[in-house]
């Protein structure tokens, strides 16, 4: 069952930080009641028009080039036509044929993801069928959302495993964070995902017919679902079946996809470039200004990261969020190279604790923790000042009090400086002497006495990492 | 005689119409228009170039607060939420809006015949159409009801009207006024315009009327310098041959009135051999998706329905005339899959052939004349073929692919005892050009 | 052009047309379509599409609300549920 080759192809749309609407200037705000945030324009008024709202189209171009794509000299709006109750025109504003930016990629999972291309378009409104709890004999349509500015990028089938679609759509999310496209926040519907799942035997085969899955909400049902889609695609074929090319939508509850009830033929959109809108031209000129409004990208601040001592893990979390990339930058400023590795880890293991329990955001947080005091915690252990236990104990008052942690310290159990951590040592190597004799002749486990003893001196202030290696070097000579 | 006396004798008179050209008359807004600008006129203000003027507009442009039905059932019980950008900026010159004009639905048509609210008839005599698709904003103005009136020509729907009524009637420099309030029917051929009876009057609204508007993408500015040449050149296309022998004796009689004062020289326009053809692919186009969002979700006309699907299909099956079905199917024919690349695409092209072509003949002539319909006003019922309707707008449809800025003017009558009109064409954003040289020929037509 | 051709696009349009009618819309759209053949001998080898002047045109990202054209715009609805528009039950 296994012998089947994966094709993933996603499709996402996510949500332009725009203040306004992409044809016209009504606020976008999601949190807004019902039909507020409403003009002739979005709603498709009779005798209305629309105007493309410029900082939508800069962005469409930055992250186009944050994506590696070709920004196209001459692009298009098109007008894809099909009737829905959300869809106030009965046309969506959208782009075909010469969409703003074309190929590119993406690098996820140790693996270069090819882009079809990355095109603008507007939203459609929502619909309801309950209000709360309340049944409603009919739907409604509320059009706030309508008109919002969205970028739609689609890749090709590249995509092999369901761990990779997961990969793929966060380093998608954290490239449109940093390049300051979009919040992608899949809960509150700026991130949105669709994706286009088939198999084949070999790769001799053509690709398989796919199917179309939706209504997938985060990051996890994205992997569960095309999990779930593979194994029944391998099922349908392993016996003798036929995959239908269709549209499913991922039931998270029940764990499956199923095909769309009442789903009809599929529409002819009858795409044609919008009249009203005149094209998008794009000179060297704006490409420079974008290009140079485009910050340090993940990958490359990561590389930076790695070529600067830490582990590809540690870089990893540590260029996660930009916020958390540029306050890790800020930090290391204030260090020599060798306490790059420390900062890391105090910042992945205590800082991000810490931050996950506050209730601020992420930015709010870091802005509260000044770098400074993660450098001096950095010397401090570097110095064998403070070991792990006591930095967990003075952490989270330093966040709490916003004391320094040289203040911190003065209430605290440490030892003021390696010559006395070389002092203690020596008391506990004469204190066991069998066990010193056993270490000297190679047996590391006879150190375990000694450390003990020292951390009992101590009252545990002593690092046992520093102990370790003043013992070492004492065995040395 | 103040404003709001005017106004309403002017009311008084439209009551007493038997050519059907309002659908209303706004009554209650005219006359609060009209005491707002009798107290600015008290309070010494002269900066209102149209002070207590009457101008009716055509049923497909929007005004705040009242009904706009593109003469359909469609858009019954639809109260506008906004002013059309040419209802502002006419208000603002102190003009009173009278009411809205009859027309064919959605602008489709070219006799003022397929309306959901009766035929208009053509003042000069009531058996006969006031030409269309702005037929009732024609006959008002040549009824002599108002003195202005705004029509939209999309192939010629200002201009035969004016030709058939016998007045002035003006499409200017596509984008030259906002087309933000106007209904649309072919987003890149629509343009709002005049009708009057004298092209003084004519300048004088659409210099009210012209200018970039930041709400809509296509439009432009006007080029306001008018061009002083010594002797202007009138270029006739070799190919605008298809008049009626009555219509082309007339125009000949106007081109000798004017080869004095006027260099006459002929023309080619080749590719306007295919203008009528790209034009029903074109128009009916875009109109097909600009009509799409007439669903009775929002507004308008909703029909009984069992489901969602039937409210669709029946408001609109209920709610639409025959002709504007035909050209939505037409349409969403020449748009489908399949089609599109030999239908709409090579539509555009042939499109760019006519312009270019346009181009040429300008370097040659300073202005472009010819008739402006084949043929005069036609009896009410007389044209019921579809294809042959289309070929009404022979003449006129050029002008509107290449954008350029078109007027009718009155040249006299027909041995039929009809008007018929003589078009002049100028280049795009030339409007002023076009208006100074069209006062000249106006001038010499009179002086007989 | 047949019936069933003529159907697929009404449905596509989301018109009804009475079936009586569709005889004499397949006729006539027949003559248009007979009538557009002169176009297959354009000579429109190279050309392209047409368009008006090249220009950028576009406006600030800054938000401005019209609360009266809110209210006028929900008032049109032929049906509405406190500020909604209601509609027949879409199924999905």
């Amino acid at each position: 069952m296994n012998d089947f080759l994966i094709s993933i192809g996603l499709e996402v749309h996510v949500q332009l930080k725009t203040k306004t609407k992409m044809f016209c200037s009504c606020a976008v705000d999601p949190e807004s009641p019902p039909n507020t945030n409403i003009c002739p324009v979005c709603t498709g008024q009779p005798g209305v028009l629309p105007v493309k709202n410029e900082e939508a189209v800069l962005l469409g171009i930055r992250a186009g080039l944050a994506l590696n794509c070709k920004i196209e000299k001459f692009s298009v709006f098109a007008r894809k036509n099909y009737f829905y109750p959300d869809l106030p025109k009965a046309y969506q504003i959208s782009q075909y044929e010469l969409p703003v930016a074309s190929g590119g990629y993406i690098k996820a999972g140790g693996k270069k993801i090819r882009l079809v291309r990355a095109h603008l378009e507007e939203d459609a409104g929502k619909l309801l069928h309950a209000i709360g709890s309340e049944e409603v004999d009919g739907s409604l349509v509320d059009l706030n959302r309508c008109g919002t500015p969205l970028l739609e990028i689609v890749s090709e089938p590249d995509i092999d495993s369901p761990q990779l679609a997961f990969d793929y759509l966060k380093s998608l999310r954290r490239l449109m964070r940093y390049a300051g496209i979009s919040d992608c926040d899949m809960e509150k519907g700026s991130l949105r995902c669709d994706c286009n799942i088939s198999i084949r035997r070999c790769e001799d085969e053509p690709l398989g017919v796919k199917a179309e899955i939706k209504n997938m909400n985060s990051f996890k049902e994205l992997k569960d679902a095309a999990a779930y889609e593979i194994e029944r695609q391998k099922k349908l074929l392993d016996s003798g079946g036929k995959v239908v090319q269709e549209t499913r939508l991922w039931n998270s509850s029940k764990g499956k996809t199923f095909s769309m009830r009442s789903k009809e033929e599929a529409s002819d959109y009858r795409y044609f470039p919008d009249p009203d809108l005149k094209p998008i031209y794009v000179s060297g000129e704006m490409l420079e200004i974008e290009k140079a409004g485009l910050p340090e990208l993940p990958g490359a601040v990561k590389e930076r990261f790695m070529n600067q001592g830490l582990t590809e893990y540690q870089a990893d979390i540590l260029t996660d969020e930009k916020v958390l990339a540029d306050y890790f930058d800020k930090i290391i400023a204030g260090l020599t190279p060798d306490g790059q590795e420390e900062a890391a880890n105090i910042v992945i293991s205590n800082l991000l604790a810490e931050a996950n329990q506050s209730n601020l955001p992420l930015d709010a947080f870091l802005n509260s923790v000044k770098p400074a005091y993660i450098c001096e915690l950095v010397k401090f252990r570097q110095e064998g000042k403070i070991n792990k236990q006591v930095l967990k104990t003075i952490f989270p008052k330093m966040i709490k009090e916003q004391k320094a942690p040289r203040e911190l310290i003065k209430d605290v159990n440490i030892v003021s400086d390696e010559s006395e951590i070389v002092k203690l040592v020596e008391d506990a190597i004469r204190a066991n002497a069998s066990s010193w004799e056993d270490y000297r002749a190679g047996k590391e486990k006879a150190s375990g006495r000694i450390v003990s003893h020292v951390m009992k001196e101590s009252r545990g202030a002593a690092d046992p990492a520093t102990v370790m290696r003043i013992l070492k070097r004492m065995a040395g000579e | 005689m103040s404003v709001k006396e005017n106004i309403r004798a002017c009311i008084a008179k439209i009551k007493g119409d038997r050519t059907n050209s309002f659908i209303e008359v706004f009554e209650e807004r005219a006359l609060a228009q009209s005491e707002k600008i009798d107290a600015l006129l008290a309070a010494g203000d002269e900066s209102l170039i149209l002070a207590g003027a009457p101008v009716a507009l055509k049923d497909n442009m929007v005004i705040k607060g009242e009904t706009a039905s593109c003469s359909s059932k469609i858009l019954e019980g639809f109260v506008s939420p906004y002013d059309a950008e040419v209802v502002t900026r006419l208000e603002k010159a102190g003009a009173v809006i009278i009411g809205r004009t009859n027309m064919d639905e959605f602008a489709m048509g070219s006799s003022t015949e397929t309306s959901a609210f009766g035929v208009t008839r053509n003042p000069l005599d009531l058996d006969r159409v006031p030409g269309g698709s702005s037929g009732g904003s024609a006959a008002a103005v040549a009824g002599g009801l108002v003195p202005y009136s705004l029509g939209s020509d999309t192939g010629g729907s200002i201009r035969q009207p004016a030709s058939f009524c016998g007045i002035c009637g003006m499409k200017p420099t596509y984008g030259a006024v906002s087309r933000y309030g106007l209904i649309a029917f072919a987003s890149s051929l629509d343009q709002i315009g005049p009708f009057a009876k004298d092209m003084a009057s004519i300048e004088k609204i659409f210099n009210v009327l012209a200018g970039k508007d930041d709400k809509d993408e296509t439009s432009c500015e006007i080029d306001r310098e008018i061009l002083r040449k010594k002797k202007i050149v009138c270029g006739i296309p070799k190919e605008f041959s298809g008049s009626s022998p009555e219509v082309q004796e007339l125009f000949n009689k106007a081109v000798k009135k004017l080869s004095a004062e006027f260099e006459i020289e002929d023309v080619s326009l080749p590719s306007t051999e295919y203008a009528v053809s790209i034009y029903y692919i074109i128009a009916p186009s875009e109109a097909s998706s600009n009509l799409s969002r007439f669903d009775g979700i929002r507004y308008g006309f909703r029909a009984e329905a069992a489901n969602l699907a039937e409210t669709y299909f029946k408001t609109r099956g209920e709610g639409f005339g025959d002709e504007v079905k035909r050209r939505i199917m037409l349409g969403a024919f020449a748009l489908s899959s399949g089609y599109y690349d030999a239908y709409y695409m090579k539509a555009l092209k042939v499109r760019r052939l006519i312009k270019d072509e346009f181009d040429r003949a300008f370097q040659k002539a300073d202005v472009i004349i010819s008739p402006t319909s084949p043929r005069t006003a036609f009896k009410l019922g007389e044209i019921t073929d579809p294809l042959s309707l289309y070929m009404q707008d022979v003449y006129t449809i050029p002008a509107n692919m290449a954008g350029l800025p078109a007027v009718s003017i009155p040249c006299g009558k027909c041995d039929d005892g009809l008007p018929a009109g003589f078009q002049i064409m100028a280049p795009r954003k030339q409007d002023s050009f076009l208006i100074d040289t069209a006062k000249k020929i106006e001038e010499i037509f009179k002086g007989e | 052009m047949n019936i069933d051709e003529i159907k697929k696009i009404a449905k596509l349009a989301r018109i009804e047309i009475a079936g009586e009618k569709l005889e004499s819309f397949a006729d006539e759209f027949n003559k248009i379509l007979e009538y557009f053949k002169q176009l297959d001998i354009a000579p429109t080898e190279g050309v392209e599409p047409f368009l008006f002047e090249e220009e950028n045109v576009w406006r600030s990202d800054s938000p401005s609300s019209n609360s009266d054209a809110r209210e006028r715009i929900l008032g049109n609805a032929p049906e509405r549920q406190d500020d909604f528009f209601k509609v027949k039950k879409v199924i999905e």
